[in-house]
C-alpha cells in the first residue's frame, strides 16, 4: 500500500511534480502512464526516497519515507529507469551485495538467485560481471537485485523495456503472483497493451498532475462503447492541448 | 596544419574529453578555485623565504651550482610523475578516444593536441616553484648573481617542464603498449610483479646501510635520499647545463645545448607516438572476458551472509581495483608509490652538494641522531600523503558512484553506515599502501640497528594518524560536494587537483625538514637537540592522533546529513 498526498517536486521555479494525491492499493498492479517527460520517473524516486519532495508525503505499507526512512525502505524494491549499474561487479556478487544491504540470511539466497536465474534465462551469466551482459540482461539482474529481499511492494521503472518476449512474459506473470498475493506492484510503462492486459488499477499523469486513477472499466464509462485505449489515452494526456498550452506559457 | 590548430583548440575547450555538462554546476559554485589561488600565493611565498634561507648557505657550502641542481632534480621529479598520470588518463582512458580515432588526424597531432594541455598546467606548476625559489635565493646570497643566473632560471624552468612532460608521454605510451597484456585478468600479475621489485630494492636498501654506522653511512643515507631525486637527471640531462649557465660559466654556449636537448626529446616523443601511439589507444578499446559458470562451492561461499558494513567495503574493493580508471589514478599509485620514489634511489649515488657532517665525533653522532628522527617523520608524512594524495580514491568517496547514487538513498541502511563502510574501503588501500610497508621494514631495520624502535614507532604511529586525517577530510569533502554527472570513470578519476596539491606540499616539507636538519645543527644549538626534536616529534604524533579523532568524529557526526542534502 502506497499512500502519496500532495506530492510536489519543483526544479527551480519548473513544477515537474504538482501536488497529486493518490494511492496503490493493496492486492493490486498500478499502471502509471503518461508520456515523456511527464513526470513519472520523478514521482518514483519521490516514493523511494531517492528524491527529496519540495512539498507533500508519501507512506509505504504506513511507514513515512521522510520520517521513518529505514523502516519505509524495507517494504519496497526499487527497479530504476536505466539498468547500468554496478558494471564491474560480477551478476552473483551483486546479488548477494543487495541481499546483504537487506540483512538477508544465507539460507534462501542460493535458492531465490537459482529460480529467479533460471526463470530469466541468465544463469551461465552470474558469474560475469555485469559489464559483459546486454541491456536486457542487464535489466534481469536489477529486477532480481530488487526482489532478492522479498519486499512487499514492488516499484518498477519501466521493467519490460529492453525484455525480450519470453522474459517479460515471465516478470509479467511474476508480478501477477505477487499482487494476487496481497502485495502492491506499481510500474510505470509506455505500452497501452501492456497496461490494459496486465494492471488492474491505471495512474495518468500528465505535466505533473495525475489525470486519472482508478480501473479500467471506470476509466472506459466515461467514454463512447468501442473507443479504443489509446484513443482515450491520448485525449487525457490531451497531446495536442498540451502543446498549445505550453506554447502560451512560453 | 589548420585542422591541428582546430584540433588542438577543440580538445583544450573539452577539458579532458570526459566532462558531462552538469545541470547543476553553475549553480553550485567551486572553491577548488580558492585552493588554487590560495595555493598559488602560499606556495611561491614559501618558497621565496625557503630560497632565502639556502641562499647565504650556498656562499658556504659549494655555491649555487649543487642548490639548484636539487631544486630542479625535485620539481623535474614531480612533473615527471604527474604529467605521466595526467597523460595516460587523457590520451588512453579519455571517452572520446574512439571518435576521435575515427577522425583523419596522424596519431601525432591527436598526441601532440593532448599534450599540449598537461604543458600548460606544468610550465604553471613549476614557475611557481622555481622562480620564486631562484628570486629568494639570488636574494638571500647577496644579489649579485651573473645574467646568466636568471637566463638559466628561465630557460631552466621551461626546459625542464618541457623535457619532462615530453619524457612522460614516451614513458605513458610505452606503458600502455606493454601493459595490455596486462589488462585484464592479469592485472594482479603486475601487482605481484611491482611487489615484488619493491622487496627487491628493499633488499637492497637494507643491505646497503647495514654496514657500520659512522659519519661517512649517514652521509650516504642522506644521499641516498636526495639521489632518490636524482633519478630524472639521468632521464633529463638539461640539469648539469642549466645549473652550469646558472654559476655564470659560459652561458651562450651552454643555453644551446640545452635549447638543442629539449629539441631532441620532443622530437623523440612524437617520433614515438608516431610508432607506437595508434596501437596502444587500439589496445584500450577492446577488452574481454571469459565466461564461466559457476560451481556449487563457488555459490555457497558467494551467498554467505555478511554484515552491511563489510559488504559495502567489499564491494567497494571490487568495483576499484576492476576498473582501469580507478587503477591508474587510484589504488596503483596509492600501493606502488614507494617503488617510484625507491627505484631512483640506486640510479646515482651521493650527494649533489656536501652536507654538514660536524666538527666532532659527538656533532656527527648527534646530527646521526637528528636525521633518522627527521628522516622517520618524512617518511611518515611521505607515506601518508603519497598513498592518500596520490590516488582520487578519498576525494571520490561519493563522486564514484555516479548514475548509481541513487542506491545510497533507497536502501534501509543509515547513510552513516554506508559512509563509513565506504571510507572503509578506501582506508584498508591506504593502510596496505603506507603502514603495510611501513611495519616490515621497520622490523627490518630495527634488526640491524638502522633505526631506533622508538624512531620507528613514532613513524608508524605518526603515519597511521595522518592517514585517517587525510582520508576522512578527502571524503568529507566529497561528501559535501559530490560531482555525479559524470560520463565516464576516467575523467572523475582524473578530478584529483586537491589531492595532488597534499601531495605536493607534504613532500616538499618533508624534503625541507629533512634537508635542513644537519645545518640547523651546525648553525645553531639548543642544549640537546635530540632529546628536543625527539619531545617535538612525540608531541606531533599526539596531535595527529587528536586531529584524526576529530576528523572521525566529525564524519560520525555529519556524514548522515551530508549524504542526506545530496539531491540529484
Ligand atoms: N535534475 C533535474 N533538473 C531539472 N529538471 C529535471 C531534472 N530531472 C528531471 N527533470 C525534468 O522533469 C520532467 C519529468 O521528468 P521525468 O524523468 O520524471 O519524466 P518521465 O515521465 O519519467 O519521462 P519518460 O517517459 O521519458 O521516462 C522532465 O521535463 C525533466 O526534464
Ligand atoms: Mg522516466
Amino acid at each position: 500500500m502506497i499512500e502519496i498526498s500532495h506530492l510536489t517536486k519543483t526544479y527551480g521555479d519548473r513544477k515537474v511534480v504538482n501536488d497529486c494525491t493518490w494511492e496503490v492499493p493493496d492486492g493490486a498492479i498500478m499502471g502509471f502512464i503518461g508520456p515523456n517527460g511527464a513526470g513519472k520517473t520523478t514521482h518514483l524516486k519521490m516514493i523511494t526516497g531517492v528524491l527529496r519532495p519540495t512539498a507533500g508525503t508519501v507512506k509505504l505499507n504506513g511507514f513515512d519515507i521522510t520520517k521513518e526512512p529505514l523502516k519505509a525502505k524495507e517494504t519496497f524494491g526499487y527497479v530504476s529507469d536505466s539498468p547500468d549499474h554496478f558494471l564491474r561487479l560480477k551478476g552473483v556478487e551483486y546479488l548477494n551485495f543487495m541481499a546483504d544491504i537487506y540483512g538477508m540470511p544465507s539460507e534462501g539466497r542460493r535458492e531465490f538467485i537459482e529460480e529467479y536465474a533460471d526463470r530469466f534465462g541468465i544463469a551461465d551469466a552470474l558469474n560475469s560481471k555485469i559489464l559483459s551482459y546486454s541491456h536486457g540482461m542487464r535489466q534481469k539482474i536489477m529486477v532480481m537485485g530488487a526482489l532478492i529481499h522479498k519486499p512487499p511492494i514492488w516499484i518498477l521503472d519501466e521493467p519490460l523495456l529492453g525484455l525480450d518476449p519470453q522474459s517479460a512474459f515471465e516478470l509479467k506473470k511474476m508480478m501477477r503472483e505477487h499482487a494476487d498475493a496481497g502485495n502492491s506492484v506499481l510500474f510505470s510503462t509506455h505500452v497501452l497493451e501492456v497496461a490494459e492486459k496486465l494492471c488492474d488499477r491505471i495512474a495518468v499523469i500528465r505535466q505533473g498532475e495525475i489525470r486519472f486513477t482508478g480501473t479500467l472499466d471506470e476509466l472506459r464509462s466515461g467514454y463512447p462503447e468501442g473507443t479504443s485505449l489509446e484513443d482515450i489515452f491520448l485525449h487525457l494526456t490531451g497531446e495536442k492541448q498540451a502543446s498549445v498550452e505550453t506554447g502560451t506559457e512560453a | 596544419m589548420k585542422r591541428f590548430l582546430l584540433l588542438a583548440r577543440v580538445l583544450r575547450k573539452c577539458g579532458k574529453g570526459n566532462e558531462k555538462q552538469d545541470r547543476q554546476a553553475d549553480l553550485k559554485g567551486d572553491n577548488s578555485l580558492l585552493l588554487y589561488v590560495a595555493g598559488g600565493l602560499i606556495l611561491p611565498v614559501v618558497l621565496f623565504f625557503v630560497g632565502r634561507f639556502f641562499g647565504p648557505l650556498s656562499l658556504l657550502f659549494g655555491g649555487v651550482e649543487p642548490f639548484m641542481a636539487t631544486l630542479f632534480l625535485i620539481v623535474a621529479f614531480m612533473l615527471l610523475l604527474m604529467s605521466l598520470m595526467d597523460l595516460i588518463s587523457n590520451m588512453f582512458l579519455s571517452s572520446d578516444l574512439p571518435y576521435l580515432m575515427s577522425l583523419p588526424f596522424s596519431p601525432r597531432q591527436i598526441v601532440f593536441a593532448r599534450t599540449l594541455n598537461t604543458l600548460k598546467t606544468m610550465v604553471i606548476l613549476s614557475s611557481l616553484i622555481i622562480l620564486p625559489f631562484g628570486v629568494g635565493f639570488a636574494v638571500g646570497s647577496g644579489g649579485t648573481q651573473p645574467a646568466g643566473y636568471w637566463i638559466g632560471l628561465i630557460a631552466g624552468d621551461l626546459a625542464t617542464t618541457v623535457a619532462a612532460v615530453a619524457l612522460a608521454g614516451i614513458l605513458a605510451i610505452l606503458i600502455m603498449t606493454v601493459f595490455r597484456i596486462a589488462r585484464n585478468r592479469e592485472m594482479m600479475a603486475v601487482i605481484g610483479a611491482l611487489l615484488g621489485f619493491a622487496a627487491l630494492i628493499g633488499y637492497l636498501f637494507i643491505n646497503k646501510s647495514n654496514t657500520a654506522l659512522n659519519a661517512e653511512t649517514v652521509k650516504e643515507t642522506a644521499g641516498a635520499v636526495v639521489s632518490a631525486l636524482s633519478g630524472p637527471a639521468v632521464a633529463i640531462p638539461v640539469i648539469p647545463f642549466v645549473t652550469k649557465m646558472m654559476a655564470g660559466k659560459d652561458v651562450v654556449l651552454n643555453l644551446l645545448i640545452v635549447l638543442a636537448i629539449t629539441a631532441a626529446i620532443a622530437a623523440l616523443y612524437l617520433f614515438v607516438s608516431d610508432r607506437l601511439y595508434l596501437r596502444a589507444a587500439l589496445n584500450m578499446q577492446d577488452s574481454s572476458s571469459k565466461r564461466r559458470s559457476l560451481g556449487t562451492d563457488a555459490m555457497d561461499r558467494a551467498c554467505r551472509q555478511r554484515g552491511i558494513l563489510s559488504a559495502y567495503t567489499r564491494r567497494d574493493l571490487r568495483l576499484v581495483f576492476r576498473n582501469p580508471a580507478y587503477m591508474t589514478n587510484g589504488w596503483l599509485l596509492a600501493l606502488a608509490w614507494p617503488v617510484v620514489l625507491l627505484a631512483t634511489f640506486f640510479l646515482k649515488d651521493g650527494l649533489p652538494f656536501e652536507l654538514p657532517t660536524g666538527d666532532s665525533a659527538e656533532q656527527a653522532e648527534m646530527i646521526r641522531s637528528l636525521m633518522t628522527l627527521a628522516g622517520s617523520i618524512a617518511v611518515a608524512l611521505m607515506a601518508a600523503c603519497s598513498t592518500v594524495g596520490l590516488s582520487c580514491l578519498a576525494g571520490t568517496l561519493i563522486s564514484r558512484e555516479g548514475a548509481s547514487f541513487y542506491y545510497l538513498k533507497m536502501v534501509p541502511v543509515s547513510y552513516r553506515l554506508q559512509v563509513f563502510g565506504k571510507r572503509n574501503a578506501v582506508l584498508t588501500i591506504a593502510g596496505i599502501g603506507s603502514v603495510g610497508y611501513e611495519i616490515p621494514a621497520a622490523v627490518v631495520l630495527c634488526a640491524t640497528g638502522t633505526v631506533t624502535p622508538l624512531c620507528a614507532l613514532l613513524c608508524i604511529l605518526l603515519t597511521a594518524a595522518l592517514v585517517v586525517i587525510l582520508v576522512n577530510l578527502e571524503a568529507a569533502h566529497d561528501l559535501k560536494k559530490p560531482n555525479l554527472h559524470w560520463e565516464s570513470e576516467a575523467s572523475i578519476a582524473k578530478s584529483n587537483s586537491r589531492g595532488m596539491i597534499i601531495w605536493f606540499v607534504c613532500i616538499l616539507l618533508a624534503m625541507i625538514l629533512f634537508l635542513a636538519m644537519p645545518f640547523l645543527v651546525v648553525l645553531s644549538l639548543p642544549e640537546n637537540p635530540v632529546l628536543f626534536a625527539t619531545l617535538i616529534a612525540a608531541g606531533l604524533v599526539l596531535i595527529a592522533w587528536g586531529g584524526a579523532a576529530l576528523t572521525e568524529r566529525r564524519l560520525n557526526r555529519k556524514s548522515a546529513l551530508w549524504l542526506g542534502n545530496i539531491d540529484t
